[in-house]
């Protein structure tokens, strides 16, 4: 079963490879670390993690803040299968969602998570290769929309320039084609006429209700009728022509200008904002000798992290989580080393904020984590807390520093410190939208 | 309502008047209803991006307008017999929370009051689409 795992992942990460990229808009979607195989594996910089849209596939590199002078140690990779596989999956849907219908939430933001890390240990264990795979899903991802028009201001103003550009173009094409079109103006003088002697004709029958019932009279109303009908109809054609002329003219020569403007329609930033519910899970493998065939399970469980983000971007988030760690090793009450099947629950709140509503590309959170071994008097309670601070250097890639104190070990007291640095690339940030 | 992005249609004026014809165009954005299938609701933030062009022949009438306008000037009743008017709507779907867009047309100030709606496809964001109401006067 591990092994399937491990290859489901290979194969998920090379089909990605063969993924054709589209001409669709790229939104910039990735707005805060968090990897579920991170939180497996216990090394993630924010243990809370704040639901959130997924790209295809998101790349992190975390590294200690050892003066940037050793290579990262923690690798992960998460891919979401609605977007890998999205051949099927409207954006417009994706985009509509008001977060009140789970299943659909739960299959768009579904995403695998596998990382890697090898601690800087010693001894016995100066061999050991982590493994982490987790599942991250959205049964809530937030009821509302906002998209932030003052911020967004430029980009509408450049778009405003090209759309009145456009506009005085195509319809003074249009004005030329259409009064230049004799045939046109002939039926149009028709359809005048008989809308003319249809009015005489209503008239007539309002002045004189007998007419009504005059079968000639009639006949010749109901022809006036048939020939508007068929003029309209023709003169609808002719101008609706006229119109995709006119269209496809400026398509073609004003290619380079609609390519700015989709672009510029792509980077108006959106967010979700209102209650938010995430539910997560996974196993962290061992390798204690680095071989593939020898790997032991020692940790699985799921947790539930969800809260509500006002329209201000702040986020009040809590978690609730069980992980149980088969043949742990602690130290009892005595400071004498025992194993055992650890059943921990953690429960911790987390408040985060994005200035500017949102759409700044810095952010800073805090959160605190209290652990407490349900099935084991012996294991103390334990805290963890850290303020993280990330900053979007460039669409999609976050780089994020987290100090703090971890959990403290069950084999060891005395504070843990956190001080990470966090490198997070999001690819395939693009959302097709397809025709309904 | 059918999808459709342009019409041609004539109307009255009064030779004797030298009252102002007027054009409105009202913007409307719209979203397909979860609840009942085929159906629509407006989308409240009007945020669409629309530029209005009124040509009176080959002659560009006033300035071209931003979004929703009303009481637009075409001209007056009696200089408007036998001429035609385009209006050239291009309109771009910038708002993601929406995905079709309605344009009502109301034509007053001449022989009777006109109005008649326009209704465009699912966009995309950053699509662009182009409507087109030509109107004969008699």
């Amino acid at each position: 079963m591990k092994k399937l795992l491990l290859l489901a992942a290979i194969a998920m990460a090379s089909v990605k490879g063969f993924t054709q990229t589209d001409s669709t808009i790229s939104l910039d979607i990735l707005r805060a670390p968090s990897q579920p195989g991170f939180v497996l594996l216990g090394i993630e910089p924010e243990n809370i993690e704040t639901p959130q849209d997924p790209t295809d596939v998101l790349v992190s590199l975390r590294n200690a803040t050892n003066n940037f002078s050793t290579l990262p140690r923690s690798y992960a990779i998460d891919i979401a299968p609605a977007w890998v596989f999205r051949s099927k999956i409207s954006a417009a849907s994706f985009l509509n969602q008001k977060g009140d219908k789970p299943l659909p939430n739960m299959w768009q933001t579904l995403r695998f998570s596998f990382a890697t890390n090898t601690p800087n240990t010693a001894g016995a264990d100066s061999n050991l290769t982590q493994m982490g795979i987790g599942f991250k899903t959205s049964i809530f991802r937030g009821n509302k929309m906002d998209v932030d028009w003052d911020s967004s201001r430029q980009q509408l103003d450049s778009m405003r320039a090209i759309l009145k550009n456009r506009n005085f173009a195509v319809a003074n094409y249009i004005a030329s084609a259409i009064n230049s079109d004799s045939e046109l103006k002939l039926y149009s003088d028709k359809l005048v006429a008989v809308t003319i002697a249809l009015a005489q004709k209503q008239d007539s029958v309002r002045q004189n209700p007998a007419l009504a019932s005059d079968a000639s009279f009639m006949l010749r109303q109901s022809q006036l009728e048939g020939e508007r009908t068929t003029y309209s109809t023709y003169l609808n054609m002719r101008n609706e022509n006229v119109r995709q002329a006119a269209v496809k003219h400026f398509d073609d020569s004003l290619s380079v200008q609609m390519g700015i403007f989709k672009q510029l329609a792509g980077e108006l930033k959106f967010r979700r904002y209102g209650w938010k519910l995430d539910l997560a899970g996974g196993i962290v493998l061992n390798y204690p000798n680095q071989n593939f065939d020898y790997s032991l399970l020692t940790r699985y469980g799921a947790w539930l992290t969800g809260g509500y983000e006002t329209k201000q971007a702040v986020n009040f988030l809590g978690v609730t989580r069980l992980m149980l760690n088969p043949n742990e090793m602690y130290k009892d009450k005595n400071d004498s080393l025992r194993t055992g099947d650890n059943l921990n629950f953690d429960a911790g709140a987390k408040i985060e904020w994005t200035p500017q509503g949102g759409l700044s590309r810095f952010r800073m959170a805090g959160e605190g984590i209290y652990r407490t071994t349900l099935n084991n008097s012996a294991i103390d309670g334990r805290l963890r807390y850290t303020i993280n601070l990330s900053y979007a250097v460039d669409k999609n890639t976050l780089l994020n520093f987290s100090v703090g104190k971890n959990f403290n070990s069950p084999t060891q007291y005395g504070g843990n410190l956190i001080a990470a640095l966090n490198l997070l690339v999001g690819l395939g940030g693009s959302r097709p939208v397809l025709m309904k | 309502m059918p999808i459709s992005t342009s019409f041609f249609d004539v109307y009255s004026v009064i030779d004797t008047s030298t009252d102002n014809v007027t054009l409105a165009i009202t913007i409307t954005e719209l979203k397909a209803d979860p609840n009942n299938a085929g159906q629509f609701t407006e989308v409240p933030n009007n945020d669409i991006e629309a530029t209005t062009t009124v040509k009176l022949g080959t002659s560009t009438v006033g300035d071209p307008k931003m979004g929703s306008f009303n009481g637009f000037i075409i001209g007056k009743n009696n200089d408007l017999a036998n001429l035609m008017i385009t209006v050239t709507t291009s309109l771009a779907d910038v708002n993601p929370d929406s995905n079709v867009v309605r344009l009502s047309y109301t034509l007053t100030g001449g022989g009777n009051k006109y109005s008649r709606d326009l209704l465009s496809g699912v966009l995309n964001q950053g699509d662009i689409v182009e409507f087109l109401a030509t109107i004969r006067f008699y």
